[in-house]
């Protein structure tokens, strides 16, 4: 009820916004398939512990996510799905894991996965069912609401080192939410805990579903690359602030000192000056704006009063949760929205909440009790 | 097996080289010599030689005709394989024995202590006199073997009072191998010798010896057989033999060969006869440890080694394949050397390393004999489509489709956005393929988001004179047409040098289109061929192996055939032009109209299922009677044209020399025809059609073919109404 209201006001408070719309930028990039794909035992090898081997290719889609679920007994306790995507990685889910309720699995980029199922005992009943298919299906329309897109790949050579060189703890998220496979970027604040937007992350529901996957780029020969993905391992409503639209949530292990976190403590109440904001844009690889990319009004609405500052730089469906760092490197804001002109589709303005205010908020609430000791290397 | 001969047998296979044989097991290959210095001793050491080898199941035979007498012994004699003073009685029992059906004898068991002496007894019976009922123009079986003469150094017994210049060289002496006449020869061997005895001496003369080469078979229990499968690293070069199937034996000795074989038997009895040939060991096709498991494909894609036989030496012939794919860092140990198109020698394999994102992948095992259905990585694919081809007969796991190609790989990164794929893809092509490459297999699909469809097809198509790409249609399970096709290379099958593959389920009888629960293959009524999809057994990175599926398993099947017919046939057809190609063309037309046709994969692929043995039949018109006979040969009268009862009158009249295939559709109980295009004499630059509707209208019209059987020619005479199918030979002569 409380965000139809601030939603509506945005939208009547300012007659610039008379005829636009606010989006926010969770970005739907593709649609949630019924498969029914059911692996029982005539479908499996006679010769455990290698039941079943297969591969799923879905050619022109960036990545593929399935849902998984067994049913019936008679797998061996220690049986497990084997994924092999088409990087080679290989993610191995023990069916105790994936239960009766699902599981989504982790992002498979490419389109591209190789499974199998091993097993030491065959089941006489027991069979394992891919339910489901996140298929990536579109591609955001990369937009500008000042002058031409300059928004570009993170490893392009046009990127500084120093812009470059804060893109580690930020990840592209990837999670089911109302039937649809969203995306949105988040960024560490501690090296278990990942920021993002409320609006992309809110429910124990979208939390089982997401993964967070961290180095997902092109490299310098515009080759993909992925490093690890990690999941969401539990919601807890008292880490989101609806106001600022952000949801702090903790992952299922800390990663090591290659992610720093982006110290939240330490976001600048100034954003004044260039900006640039690291993000997956169109649920596409880590990008980044710095071209023509500043704040214009400080301390507009959004959610609450003054939580917000309009800027410059180019963003997309899938970008928001995405930091926006001032010329040294500070967080400055959370990217999460923009206005559209719903008549003609024009991209007049994108928001940040103010980081300022978030990390009042966090330390009000929970820095204290969330810090976690780095990992040992 | 004494400690002796097994010193022997050891001895024999640790000298590397080449050798042949066919079959279930490994053969070592030894050169046996006479060591007689009278003709009386040669006449029974041959009849031991042939009585051996019958005995240990290893005797080679031939048929021929009696011309001249109905008597066996002078046969041999005329053939060459029979010398010596007298015809032994050994030896007349085993000829007795090899025809059963022109000669009986009296059987009696010889004593148990006998049986060891392989030369003493026939089939564990004693020699007796057969009883011939052989006349001239009767054929019978005689040893296949060819003795050569060689010339040796012997020492042997003279008189005290012998000098060099007592020597005299017998005819067919040579002595060059010495460098010297055979008289300087014995002069510099037998030097005036001080306070010679008087009596008798021992001297150094040059001397005649008769040699062959025998093949051995190295049965799993034998003591050769053990010491072979250490080895395996040759391969054959000539032709196998053909054993003579054994007679009637007696209990005694079947009761023998049950606790002792017979092989380190023979080993044994003719060991003072036997020297390597330079070598041994060669395994047969059958003897790969997974074989069992490659069977099926052999006989659903017509292999030849579906029954075991190697391929003839035409087929033997290296021929570049180039294998598109995914990045392999290491060789496989069923693998020849094989190379990176940059040059890099594959030669070391190397555990795979951990994944970043997930668990570690098991370590794999390093022992050349494991099957490991998690092998999944794209080193995998890589490598099974690789290995499929030039897998080696060696002994260790399965054999490549192909294992004489040349085979190296070309790295192609999957993991860049597709238009930078393209990108490189043509860069690769047009720089980076080595120049004696004859087919490319690319067993990968690429969707562009804009543009570059035509550079692809640019790039591809320069190289119309002299390669052949094979693509894979792809695992999507669409049913595309011309229209809607958008996948790189597989829609680019139009190019006279581009085939794309289907992939079909392993159903013999009544093949369709492959499905699994999760993909299947991508058909088109344009995309050309159908090859095998589903657990196909190949190799995989760490020395391991996998069961396979997709169409990246099935294309490679495709360019292994395709290499088979440039390797064939530019041998066949090359006319001693240096340097002479086979058009890709005519490749790729050959691969379409040999297929095997079903009616049931109509609409999903153009010609039907890879047949491989009549793919590669180049020489050949082959022919299918309704009456079932098979007749393979050359053409020597057929209908110049034949009409078809068709409402098309383009193709009412059909050319004789145009049609490359006549394959009957049993659903329509109609013919139909691939013939070329161009001039009314088989022009193979010229397309290649397909008519689905011929009622062949030409009736009577005699067909002669003239077809070899062994060393002799036999015409067969049908007519053109009793062909239910028939292809081409590559060429028409």
């Amino acid at each position: 009820m409380r965000r139809g209201w601030i939603l509506a006001a945005l939208i009547v408070a300012s007659p610039l916004f008379a005829q636009e719309a606010p989006v926010l930028e969770a970005f739907v990039d593709g649609e949630v398939q019924n498969s029914s794909i059911r692996i029982g035992p005539t479908e499996m090898s006679a010769t455990p512990p290698v039941l079943w081997t297969d591969e799923i290719s879905r050619q022109g889609s960036d990545y593929i996510r399935l849902h998984l679920r067994t049913e019936g007994q008679g797998f061996a306790d220690d049986a497990f799905v084997r994924l092999t995507s088409a990087l080679d990685q290989s993610f191995d889910i023990p069916l105790s894991e994936i239960g009766e309720e699902g599981y989504w699995t982790d992002l498979l980029p490419l389109g591209r996965v190789r499974i199998a199922l091993v097993s030491k005992t065959k089941p006489e009943a027991g069979a394992l069912l891919i339910e489901e298919m996140a298929i990536q299906r579109t591609k955001g329309t990369l937009y500008s609401p000042w002058g031409e897109n300059e928004i570009m790949p993170i490893n392009a050579q046009e990127v500084p080192e120093a812009v470059r060189a804060r893109s580690a703890p930020i990840a592209f998220l990837s999670f089911i939410d109302g039937g649809f496979a969203r995306t949105c970027t988040g960024f560490l604040i501690a090296p278990d805990l990942l920021a993002t937007n409320e609006h992309c992350i809110n429910s124990d529901q979208t939390c089982r579903s997401m993964t967070a996957v961290f180095g997902y780029e092109f490299d310098l020969e515009n080759r993909l690359v992925m490093g690890p993905q990690l999941r969401c391992a539990n919601y807890d409503a008292q880490r989101t602030s609806f106001d600022f639209d952000i949801s702090v949530i903790r992952l299922t292990r800390p990663l090591g000192p290659e992610f720093p976190p982006v110290d939240i403590a330490a976001a600048s109440p100034s954003s004044e000056g260039p900006l640039f904001i690291i993000q997956h844009p169109g649920s596409q690889p880590k990008q980044v704006s710095f071209i023509n990319c500043a704040a214009r009004q400080l301390n507009v609405d959004g959610r609450a009063p003054g939580s917000d500052f309009t800027h410059t730089c180019d963003t997309a469906g899938g970008s928001s949760g995405s930091p926006v760092f001032n010329a040294e490197g500070e967080i400055v804001g959370v990217h999460h929205f923009g206005f559209m002109d719903d008549r003609d589709g024009i991209w007049t303005e994108n928001r940040s909440a103010r980081a300022d205010l978030i990390a009042t908020w966090w330390q009000d609430c929970c820095s204290v009790e969330n810090e976690t000791e780095n990992p040992m290397e | 097996m004494t400690h002796l001969a097994c010193i022997t047998a050891l001895t024999l296979l640790t000298v590397a080289g080449s050798a042949s044989a066919q079959g279930t097991q490994p053969l070592a290959e030894l050169e046996w010599r006479s060591t007689s210095e009278t003709d009386a001793e040669l006449a029974i050491e041959l009849s031991a030689l042939y009585a051996t080898l019958y005995n240990s199941g290893n005797l080679s035979v031939r048929e021929v005709t009696l011309s001249q007498t109905p008597y066996v012994e002078p046969l041999l004699r005329n053939q060459g394989v029979f010398m010596g003073s007298h015809f032994p009685q050994v030896m007349d029992a085993l000829m007795c024995d090899i025809n059963e059906d022109a000669c009986s004898r009296t059987r009696r068991p010889v004593a148990k202590e006998t049986l060891s002496n392989l030369a003493a007894h026939v089939g564990g019976f004693a020699a007796t006199q057969g009883r011939w009922t052989t006349q001239i123009g009767d054929r019978v079986k005689i040893p296949d073997y060819r003795f050569d003469n060689v010339t040796v150094l012997a020492r042997i017994v003279v008189s005290g009072d012998w000098t060099p210049k007592d020597f005299q060289a017998p005819e067919g002496l040579d002595c060059r191998q010495w460098g010297d006449s055979c008289e300087a020869v014995v002069t510099r061997y037998n030097p005036p010798t001080i306070r010679t005895t008087g009596g008798s001496i021992r001297v150094t003369v040059p001397q005649k010896r008769l040699s062959t080469t025998i093949a051995l078979k190295a049965d799993d229990s034998s003591d050769i057989g053990r010491a072979l499968s250490n080895l395996g690293k040759t391969q054959s070069s000539t032709a196998a033999p053909d054993f003579v199937n054994m007679g009637v034996l007696s209990t005694d000795w079947q009761n023998f060969n049950a606790n002792f074989s017979p092989n380190d038997g023979a080993v044994r009895t003719l060991g003072k006869n036997l020297r390597p040939v330079g070598s041994v060991s060669k395994y047969g096709v059958g003897d790969e440890a997974y074989y069992a498991h490659q069977v099926d494909l052999f006989k659903l894609i017509n292999h030849p080694y579906g029954t075991e036989e190697d391929m003839p030496a035409e087929y033997q012939r290296s021929v570049g394949v180039v294998v598109i794919d995914s990045k392999l860092s290491a060789g496989h140990c069923d693998w020849p050397e094989v190379a990176s198109t940059d040059g890099t020698v594959l030669d070391v394999p190397e555990v795979l390393e951990a994944s970043s994102g997930g668990e570690p992948a098991t370590p794999p095992p390093t022992d050349c004999a494991t099957i490991d259905d998690l092998a999944l990585s794209d080193g995998d694919h890589a490598a099974a489509s690789g290995g499929l081809i030039v897998s080696q007969r060696n002994g260790k796991g399965i054999v490549g489709l192909n294992p004489s190609a040349r085979l190296s790989f070309m790295e192609f990164d999957k993991n860049a956005v597709a238009d930078t794929q393209i990108e490189r893809l043509v860069d690769q092509v047009q720089r980076d393929m080595p120049d004696d490459t004859r087919v490319a297999n690319m067993s990968f699909g690429i969707i562009p988001l804009f543009g570059n469809f035509d550079e692809v097809e640019a790039a591809l198509a320069a190289q119309a004179g002299r390669m052949l790409f094979v693509a894979a249609a792809g695992n999507e399970g669409r049913a595309l047409d011309p229209e809607s096709c958008r996948i790189l290379p597989a829609c680019l099958n139009q190019l006279d040098n581009v085939i794309t593959v289907v992939g079909l389920n392993a159903d013999l009888q009544d093949p369709m289109p492959w499905r699994t629960a999760t993909q299947g293959t991508n058909t088109n009524p344009d995309f050309e061929l159908g090859a095998i999809a589903e657990n196909v057994l190949s190799t995989v990175s760490g020395n391991r192996f996998a069961r396979r599926k997709g169409t990246s398993i099935a294309a490679p099947q495709v360019s292994a055939a395709a290499s088979l017919i440039f390797a064939a046939g530019e041998f066949i057809y090359g006319d001693g032009l240096p340097g002479a190609q086979l058009s890709p063309k005519v490749v790729k037309d050959r691969l379409i109209y040999t297929a095997d046709f079903f009616a049931g994969l109509s609409g999903d692929v153009r010609a039907g299922r890879l047949n491989v043995g009549r793919a590669i039949d180049l020489r050949d018109a082959q022919f299918v009677l309704f009456d079932g006979r098979k007749i393979a040969g050359q053409v020597i009268e057929a209908p110049v044209e034949f009409t078809c009862l068709t409402t098309d009158n383009s193709q009412k009249f059909q050319k004789w020399w145009n049609v490359r295939r006549l394959v009957f559709n049993e659903a329509r109980e109609r013919h139909i025809v691939f013939r070329q295009t161009g001039g009314s004499l088989g022009d193979r630059s010229s397309a290649l059609e397909r008519y689905p509707s011929c009622l062949v209208n030409t009736l009577s019209s005699p067909v002669k073919v003239r077809s070899r059987h062994g060393t002799d020619f036999v015409v067969s005479e049908f007519t053109f109404a009793d062909i239910k199918d028939y292809t081409s030979p590559l060429f028409d002569e």
